[in-house]
């Protein structure tokens, strides 16, 4: 990989790279610390890169990064997010689309990021399995559980409302 | 095919709803929802409506401290300045590098006089210095070889003129200038062999006519004590040899013709130093064609 591709790749990938880490950290902080990581490591190992799979690539090592987060933060951090009271949406929500941002954090990690990986950049089933080191029908599972869970979590604030 | 069933459905279900199942794999699909109906519930859910989450657009704020700079890009336009410069000096301090009398025996002006001190001056192959050492051919001949030498002088100690003394005649002799470091020129004053060449020459042979040379070669030289090569080889590497920049005439042009007249191989071997380069007569041959008896 030259430097030309290599900025390339920051150009084109490092916001959605950021995207996925905060959507996934809801940190800016230490999603721009994952980003950071990513695109160091991704020159490191330029030479190791497949022309073609640099975006997967990154992404990869984004999620090991987003992982070692998550475990860190469960492990021995308090949680520093702000919870998301019951009735919180019904004061702060604005449309259907900010709630399924607010719930998607409700969601298990494994069912979040690969449903990120999914509506956010378009990867096929068995491209998040490459990068998140699952099976092709791990993924399925996860995806349509995630997917019933937001929907129902619609269905009820539709209900409510 | 396993069995589908409540315990693995979901890996069938988002599949079955985006219409990606084989016609068998969904008419089972088909046949266990119809025996789950909370498996049904939830995928008819998702098949009335999917929820996708919505684009984000969210930025990376450091992106552009993350770009690396091409170093060819932002260096080279600075480094070609010096490069050019530097370039320019080298070349200055090698066209300066030659030694005034050398000029002059480029340039044809020296007498007689100087003519035999420069080839009395002459060192032989054996003492060359380091940096021509490894070009050069075993030239060490033996003493009843070189008793047989025909020159001028004893230039290279290499032994008597078997045809006497002979004297160069100043307005056609091919002057050389014969030392380990110096450039060597050879130049003819003739008509047909104005030639001007960088060549290291070891030795001299004069002979009058190109006949007499021919003759005289094969007689001096030792076919096993030079490097030799095909004189095919010798004229096609003539070819291309460089040419004096005063002059502008090739390099060799006298070798060459004399080469083109030979019958055997003339001994030659190329050599290239940081100083020099050029084409070794391997040993002995100064070509001349003037010889008086």
């Amino acid at each position: 990989m030259t430097v030309s591709e290599y900025n390339k790749c920051v150009e084109k990938y490092s916001d959605n790279l950021y995207r996925f880490a905060l959507k996934s950290l809801q940190n800016s902080d230490l999603a721009r610390d994952v980003v950071q990581d990513s695109l160091l490591k991704l020159w490191e190992t330029r030479d190791n890169v497949v022309r073609g799979k640099e975006k997967s690539y990154l992404f990869t090592i984004a999620y090991h990064f987003i992982i070692n987060n998550v475990r860190y933060e469960k492990r021995y951090l308090s949680d520093e997010k702000m919870p998301v009271k019951t009735g919180q949406f019904k004061d702060t929500i604005v449309g259907l689309n900010e709630m399924l941002n607010v719930f998607l954090d409700k969601l298990p990690d494994l069912q979040k990021h690969v449903l990120m990986l999914r509506d956010y950049e378009g990867y096929s089933y068995k491209e998040i399995a490459e990068i998140t080191s699952l099976t092709e029908s791990q993924v399925k599972v996860y995806i349509f559980r995630a997917r019933v869970a937001l929907k129902k979590i619609i269905g009820d604030i539709n209900y409510l409302l | 095919m396993k069995k589908i069933d409540k315990n693995n459905y979901q890996e069938w279900a988002l599949d079955y709803i985006e219409g990606n199942l084989d016609e068998k794999t969904k008419l089972e699909f088909e046949r266990f929802l119809d025996t789950d109906k909370d498996a049904y519930d939830e995928v008819h859910l998702l098949m009335d409506d999917m929820p996708i989450l919505p684009v984000s657009y969210e930025e990376f704020p450091c992106k552009s401290s993350f770009i690396r700079k091409n170093i060819f890009r932002t260096v080279l336009p600075y480094f070609k300045g010096a490069a050019a410069a530097s370039v320019l000096i080298v070349l200055g301090m090698w066209l300066f590098s030659y030694n005034p009398m050398q000029r002059e025996t480029i340039l044809g002006n020296l007498s007689q006089e100087t003519v035999d001190k420069r080839t009395k001056s002459y060192e032989p192959l054996h003492g060359i210095n380091a940096d021509m050492k490894d070009m050069q051919p075993d030239v060490s001949l033996s003493e009843k070889k070189q008793s047989s030498l025909a020159v001028s002088e004893p230039v290279s100690g290499l032994g008597e003129n078997k045809s006497g003394k002979i004297k160069n005649n100043a307005s056609e002799i091919v002057s050389s200038v014969v030392t380990q470091s110096e450039d060597v020129r050879i130049e003819s004053k003739s008509d047909e062999d104005s030639v001007i060449g960088k060549n290291v020459v070891l030795g001299t042979i004069l002979a009058e006519t190109d006949a007499e040379l021919v003759a005289e070669i094969p007689d001096i030289i030792a076919p096993e004590d030079i490097n030799i090569v095909n004189a095919d080889q010798l004229l096609s590497y003539k070819e291309n040899e460089i040419e004096d920049e005063e002059s502008g005439l090739s390099v060799g042009k006298t070798i060459v013709r004399g080469v083109s007249i030979l019958l055997s191989p003339l001994p030659i071997t190329k050599f290239e130093t940081n100083r020099e380069r050029g084409v070794e007569v391997a040993s002995l041959i100064r070509i001349s064609k003037t010889k008086s008896k």
